[in-house]
């Protein structure tokens, strides 16, 4: 399957399935097992649908049925070129004005021809057989294929091409193709009937002087001359425009011998060969850009599909897996008669908290705890003078840490009579401040020790009892 | 591109980056924005929710550009660098790796420090760290200490203010602490809600700290750029979709009877609702968003709903949007009569684009309608107003998901009142036409030669586009 049908078929399948949300999981596994971009993996995922529904053959039923369109309209050409030349020149008992019988056979094909140049400029895509051939196609599709995804395949056709700027090309390509055909039966038709019938060749004129006429046929002569076609010589042209029954008789076998090449040459000079060209040229074109379509991966129509065949992260599991349970650090409480200290000691208290907190009874000592040494500074006070109470107090703001509660847990054994304070709970979040009360709960500080309003924990600081 | 193709072949091993960071930093949660990954680990308000290593990769094109490695948090920094202190001992000039390997072979990394020492191994064979801050915390001896620790391990360590945005945050008084520890390369990156190009500046700071993998992570910016260009445009796509096959529906009524109206009119209103609910959801699912996550969400959307009924006067209100008069209009809420024939109403120049536009199919169209003006039949269609209120609740939503980062687990007050979209101007000619194309209201296959729905979709999009920048000029 060439690059181009692989993606066609690619955006039949997408279309084909538009309706359907669900994700086709066993194509999308084959497609993600293989290496490959975003567009190549798309390119498997529908490979194998296409192959599974069918689609595929489909596929190539409908190229088929194009193809025999084409076919069709070509031969077509053949056969209405043929007969209208052999009408256009009729049968050899009238002489055949040379002039009319040119402008029959070139006439509208010229004039076409100009359009299709003309639709470049205006933006119009041109090629109205190449339209016609589409429609045959279409109708082959429809009427006699009964090809169930025939829309979705004409549409991903469509599309494509559209996208790449290329329906101007296969039109072009259809069109001149037909046209080439036409102008090949012509030419055969002119053939035949110059071969077998003879012809007087004249022209006529009501208003236009002599010369116009050689001047036009010289000049038409001219490029047809260069591959070897005769042009009349001015006298016999003379001759030719004045016709009396004598002279038609009279026309010489070298005269009319001229006059048919000159005619040959000219449908062959700017019937066929402009066709011929233009039918090289735009499928050289249509080839060259079709082999440059790629399925815009990232476009709405296929990042969903993209992103779950190339992922942009994937998770790749835990390397390290979890200790087990986190230790909980359980008070000690330390037995034996306390000192009379009245002690506060703030751990990690932040500079925006009132510090030390106004309010505070006589004769209460307060320490601020953060650095390691600070810590095992009170640590160690603690320990040498057990409080009579101890006031922790803590930031209600900050997540609790191992760290902090482990040196909480440690100052809290020191003494018997022991509360913590949450300073600032009434601006920190309730989750994180029942997370502070149950790691307390936890360490084995009583409920009604917990204290976050201000002035509860100071006057508890301050009672004697 | 083909530079970044070239970036990409030649990039053998992926860049290996642990995050590292107190506990309740929200470490995990940079991973699920930078993975784009709602489902990435676990996330709670609670200290110590992480208490494994777990990877995640970065591709870029089936490439593994990036490995983000999620760490436990660090909880005993202080008694941790008094052991790390004590087992150097009288080692004398030892450097930081020698001490951090002696300290995962000796028995506390596997005891009391066995958290910190996944940590530590992680940071051991890794490329470079991001190292987590919550910036409203304030400069303690603990996080001193932490950052003492992490230096030893002789990785580059990138710090990065989480929550940054809040007024809470001591963004100065971390700076200056930084500084002070010899780390001037900072980057502001709130997991929650990083800002539109949050995620380029932190790959950028990452890439000047390495320089050997530069290249590498300006491959990874440059296709999460495109990236996110693209899936704006697919989300425009998706709106100018769901408008184009809205301002095509229409109902058909025999008459204009107060009860057959509101029950047609009722009809077309839930097919509406469907398909913008449809919307919502490829929107979030363009995003990555699962419905089912967004109950605690900061989006408009309770269960992946709009609150608002989108026919309820008072969303219109806020939008400052009335449903025009019209002969019924109290009647059928929402939805314009067409009392002339089909279209028509559009007004002559749109019926006519319609028609040089549309060929055959209006055609045909307009025959079926003049049908339905003998028999006196008539048609419904949303009403233009509707039409705005659905483009400007979908912008909304948009603008919502593209600055959500995937960490986002608490509601943010959404803003009452969208941007107006397409207001206080007629209609777009692309909707003009939809409404004249009854068959738009869908997109199926078709044997058309051109497909004019996609191209009026196409073309819609473009006017949102430029509606949407004419917005941001004008704040």
């Amino acid at each position: 399957m060439s690059e181009f049908n692989k993606r066609w078929l690619a955006e039949a399948v997408r279309r084909d399935r538009a309706d359907s949300d669900s994700r086709d999981e066993a194509a999308e596994r084959h497609a993600r097992g293989l290496a490959g971009d975003a567009e190549q993996r798309i390119l498997a995922w529908a490979a194998f649908i296409a192959a599974r529904e069918g689609l595929d053959q489909r596929l190539q039923r409908w190229r088929q049925g194009a193809l025999w369109a084409l076919l069709a309209l070509l031969v077509l050409g053949l056969l209405s070129g043929f007969t209208a030349a052999l009408a256009v020149l009729g049968d050899s008992q009238v002489p055949v004005n040379v002039i009319w019988v040119l402008g029959s056979l070139l006439g509208i094909n010229l004039l076409l021809l100009l359009i299709w140049l003309l639709s470049f400029s205006v933006n119009a895509q041109g090629g109205s057989l190449g339209r016609l051939w589409y429609v045959i196609t279409v109708a082959i599709q429809k009427r006699i294929q009964h090809n169930s995804s025939a829309a979705a395949i004409t549409q991903a056709f469509n599309a494509l091409t559209a996208q790449a700027g290329l329906s101007r090309w296969w039109l072009s390509v259809v069109s001149h193709l037909s046209w080439l055909c036409i102008m090949l039966g012509v030419f055969a038709g002119l053939m035949l009937a110059l071969a077998l019938r003879s012809y007087v060749f004249v022209w006529e004129t009501t208003i236009l002087p002599t010369s116009v006429f050689v001047g036009l046929v010289e000049s038409l002569g001219a490029l047809p001359g260069l591959l070897g076609f005769a042009t009349p010589p001015a006298d016999a042209i003379v001759s030719s425009g004045s016709p009396t029954p004598a002279m038609l008789a009279e026309q010489n076998d070298v005269a009319r011998r001229a006059w048919a090449s000159w005619l040959s040459g000219c449908v062959l000079v700017y019937g066929i060969l402009p066709r011929l060209l233009l039918s090289v040229w735009c499928w050289l074109r249509l080839g060259l850009g079709l082999r440059r379509i790629r399925l815009q991966t990232q476009t709405l129509a296929w990042v969903a599909l993209a992103t779950r065949l190339v992922p942009d992260s994937e998770k790749a599991g835990v390397t390290d897996p979890a200790p087990a349970a986190a230790p909980i650090f359980k008070r000690r409480a330390r037995q034996g008669r306390p000192g009379e200290a009245r002690l506060l000691v703030g751990l990690e208290i932040a500079s925006d908290l009132p510090w030390p907190p106004a309010g505070l009874a006589d004769g209460v000592q307060t320490h601020l705890v953060d650095s390691r040494q600070q810590r095992e500074y009170v640590l160690e006070q603690l320990n040498l003078d057990p409080p009579r109470k101890l006031l922790l107090a803590c930031s209600a703001a900050q997540s609790p840490d191992r760290g902090s509660l482990h040196w909480l847990a440690e100052a809290a054994s020191q003494t018997p009579s022991v509360a913590v304070w949450l300073m600032g709970a009434e601006r920190a979040d309730s989750e994180r401040l029942a997370i502070w009360r149950q790691s307390l709960l936890d360490m084995g500080i009583a409920q009604p020790a917990i204290y976050d309003a201000n002035e509860q924990a100071l006057a508890w600081l301050g009672e004697t009892s | 591109m083909a530079t970044n193709k070239e970036i990409l072949q030649a990039v053998t091993e992926p860049l290996r980056v642990t995050v590292a960071g107190h506990t309740n930093t929200g470490k995990t949660s940079l991973l699920r924005t930078l993975t784009r990954d709602a489902r990435f680990g676990e996330v709670s308000g609670r200290p110590g929710t992480t208490r494994h290593v777990e990877a995640a990769r970065l591709l870029v094109s089936g490439k593994v550009l990036l490995e983000l490695y999620d760490t436990p948090g660090i909880e005993e920094p202080i008694d941790l660098l008094a052991l790390l202190t004590e087992q150097a001992g009288k080692s004398g000039n030892e450097d930081g790796r020698t001490r951090i390997r002696r300290f995962l072979d000796s028995d506390p990394a596997k005891d009391r420090y066995e958290q910190e020492a996944k940590v530590l191994r992680q940071l051991m064979k890794s490329d470079a760290a991001f190292y987590v801050l919550d910036a409203r915390d304030p400069v303690l001896a603990k996080h001193r200490d932490e950052l003492e620790i992490l230096r030893l391990c002789g990785v580059p360590l990138l710090p990065l203010l989480n929550f940054v945005a809040d007024p809470a945050a001591r963004e100065a008084e971390w700076r200056d602490a930084l500084a002070g520890l010899g780390l001037h390369a900072i980057v502001r990156f709130d997991t929650v809600t990083p800002t539109q190009d949050g995620e380029r500046l932190l790959y950028g700071k990452l890439a000047n700290l390495l320089d050997a993998h530069s290249d590498t992570l300006n491959a990874l910016i440059a296709s999460h750029a495109e990236d996110a260009r693209q899936r704006h445009h697919s989300a425009l796509s998706l709106i100018a979709d769901l408008l184009i096959g809205v301002a095509a529906l229409q109902q058909r009524v025999s008459s204009l009877d107060a009860k057959v109206l509101d029950k047609a009119s009722a009809t077309l209103n839930d097919r509406v609702r469907e398909r913008e609910q449809t919307c919502v959801e490829r929107l979030l699912s363009l995003y990555r968003f699962y419905p089912d996550d967004l109950e605690t969400a900061a989006l408009p959307l309770v269960e992946g709903r709009w609150q608002q009924d989108l026919f309820d006067p008072y969303t219109l209100q806020t939008m400052g949007l009335k449903v025009g008069g019209g002969a019924a209009a109290g009647a059928a809420a929402g939805v314009g009569i067409d009392l002339m024939v089909g279209g028509m109403t559009l007004g002559m120049a749109t019926a006519v684009g319609a028609l040089l536009g549309g060929g055959l199919q209006t055609l045909r169209h307009y025959g079926s309608s003049l049908m339905g003006l003998i028999s006196g039949e008539k048609i419904l269609r949303i009403d233009d107003n509707i039409l705005r209120a659905l483009a400007a609740r979908q912008c909304q939503l948009l603008k919502a998901l593209e600055t959500r980062g995937h960490a986002a687990q608490h509601k943010i007050i959404a803003a009452d009142a969208a941007e107006t979209v397409f207001a206080g101007q007629r209609l777009p000619s692309a909707l003009r036409q939809a409404q004249a194309n009854p068959d738009w209201a869908s997109a199926r296959p078709s044997f058309d030669f051109e497909d004019r729905r996609q191209q009026a979709v196409d073309e819609l999009v473009q006017e949102l586009a430029d509606s949407q920048s004419n917005h941001s000029d004008n704040q």
